[in-house]
């Protein structure tokens, strides 16, 4: 009988975490993971701190790359907002104020098509902005990327190597392509916010 | 940036060329444009050019076969098979295929942003001009789920690569009008084993020395009614692209 009352419980306390929650985490990959007070026959006070868990095995980059997962809206095909973005069509994620985590937007990954190989480059090697890191290549076509900021690349997406097509499917989770230490910040005050490349996108 | 923009077609003659040779003269092209983008006072934009050439046989390998081991292993047993050709391994997406005398490349550098195309729809568009063009000899090709230009499901007339560098195109696509085809059995053509390769000749001998008697290069012939073609297209879509 107590079970039956604590599952009320847990949904009706659900429904109110969830309201509180932001909208972002919302959306059905995010479940909160329930804590045994929720088990326990007396009513706690206060709602015992959730932490959200994706549905979907996160992936070992996005536990090494920290506080990406606040950038990301449920649905992969908007802008997300926190990001950096070039007219090229590539974003950037700053991490621990030096860590450049960098990758192509959804919007060039669907004019791409289905990606079927991504020449990612050499870790340790310096790159100076401007300069071809890869490419990404759909059928028949192989279009390069460029790098916006300057420094040395420290880690490549191995997992591009078996799923090209994450570039199409995350392109701003485990899509990402490569990560560089930046030497000089301010080479990513000229790069747009998330509403101005939507501007951007939509006048072309 | 209202102006329509003419396709500037050069034809490398004389008539077969070695690949390096039509590799460079690209790379010109291309370097120039992306310089224009880079330094817009200092270099002018550049016209769009259709470069078109006959080239001495030569195996050619996609970007993605130059790290992967297998292919490299092909690679070298190709080298030892068959010498006489050269192997190349170029930047362009898509897989293994030939070039040789009787095959037409083209070669389109153009900024896909002039003309507001995606690379998915600029590839469409290089098949549609290819298959306007095989028209002209009375040849129903097609486009299926694997690029290039089919006769049939399993008979490939032309083939296409691409390669993108801040939206300037280079490398195109191949048509085989004259080709000798045996050529293509030592290699499996863009990954696709069971696949043949065709020509305009095999597929339309009357049509093809009937339209091309007395004509001194005919690779060139071709070359020309491409470039009409693509013209076309191009403004088409010029006048279409999204204000």
């Amino acid at each position: 009988m107590s079970y039956q009352k604590n599952i009320l419980m847990v949904s009706t306390r659900l429904a109110a975490v969830r309201s509180r929650l932001p909208v972002a985490a919302r959306s059905a990959k995010f479940v909160p993971l329930l804590s045994n007070r929720f088990y326990s026959k007396t009513t706690p006070k206060t709602i015992a701190p959730l932490f959200t868990v994706s549905r979907n095995t996160p992936s070992t980059s996005l536990s090494n790359v920290r506080g990406r997962r606040s950038y990301i809206n449920g649905n992969d095909e908007e802008t997300p907002e926190g990001l950096r973005y070039t007219e090229e069509h590539e974003w950037l994620a700053l991490e621990d104020g030096n860590l450049a985590v960098i990758g192509i937007t959804g919007y060039a990954s669907k004019a791409l098509g289905d990606v079927v190989y991504v020449e990612l480059p050499s870790v340790g090697a310096s790159i100076v902005a401007g300069e071809p890191i890869g490419a990404v290549e759909s059928v028949k076509s192989a279009s390069d990327i460029y790098s916006p900021v300057s420094g040395e690349i420290i880690e490549v997406n191995e997992q591009l190597d078996k799923k090209p097509g994450l570039v199409n499917a995350e392109p701003y989770r485990r899509g990402w392509i490569c990560k560089i230490l930046i030497k000089d910040t301010t080479e990513l005050e000229s790069m747009m916010d998330n509403n101005r490349y939507q501007t951007f996108i939509a006048s072309s | 940036m209202a102006t329509r923009r003419a396709l500037k077609h050069i034809h490398i003659s004389p008539t077969q060329i070695p690949y390096s040779t039509g590799a460079a003269v690209q790379h010109v092209l291309v370097k120039n444009y992306l310089d224009s983008k880079r330094v817009p006072d200092i270099v002018p934009r550049p016209v769009p050019t259709l470069l078109t050439m006959e080239f001495l046989p030569v195996y050619t390998f996609g970007r993605r076969q130059q790290h992967d081991e297998e292919s490299i292993r092909k690679i070298e047993i190709l080298k030892t098979k068959v010498p006489e050709v050269t192997s190349v391994v170029t930047t362009r997406g898509g897989q293994t295929t030939f070039h040789g005398p009787g095959q037409l490349v083209a070669y389109p550098i153009i900024d896909l942003k002039e003309f507001n195309l995606s690379s998915k729809c600029y590839v469409r568009m290089l098949e549609d001009t290819a298959i306007e063009l095989l028209k002209g000899f009375g040849l129903r090709a097609k486009t299926t789920e694997n690029t290039g230009v089919w006769l049939s499901d399993s008979e490939k007339i032309a083939s296409i690569g691409v390669h993108l560098r801040r939206y300037i195109t280079s490398h195109g696509v191949a048509i085989n009008a004259s080709t000798n085809l045996s050529y293509f059995d030592q290699i499996v053509a863009c990954g696709l084993p069971e696949s043949k390769a065709t020509s305009i000749e095999q597929a339309a001998r009357d049509e093809w020395e009937r339209q091309m008697a007395g004509v001194n290069n005919p690779i060139q012939e071709l070359g020309n009614r491409l470039a009409d073609i693509l013209q076309e297209k191009l403004d088409h879509q010029f006048e279409h692209r999204k204000p």
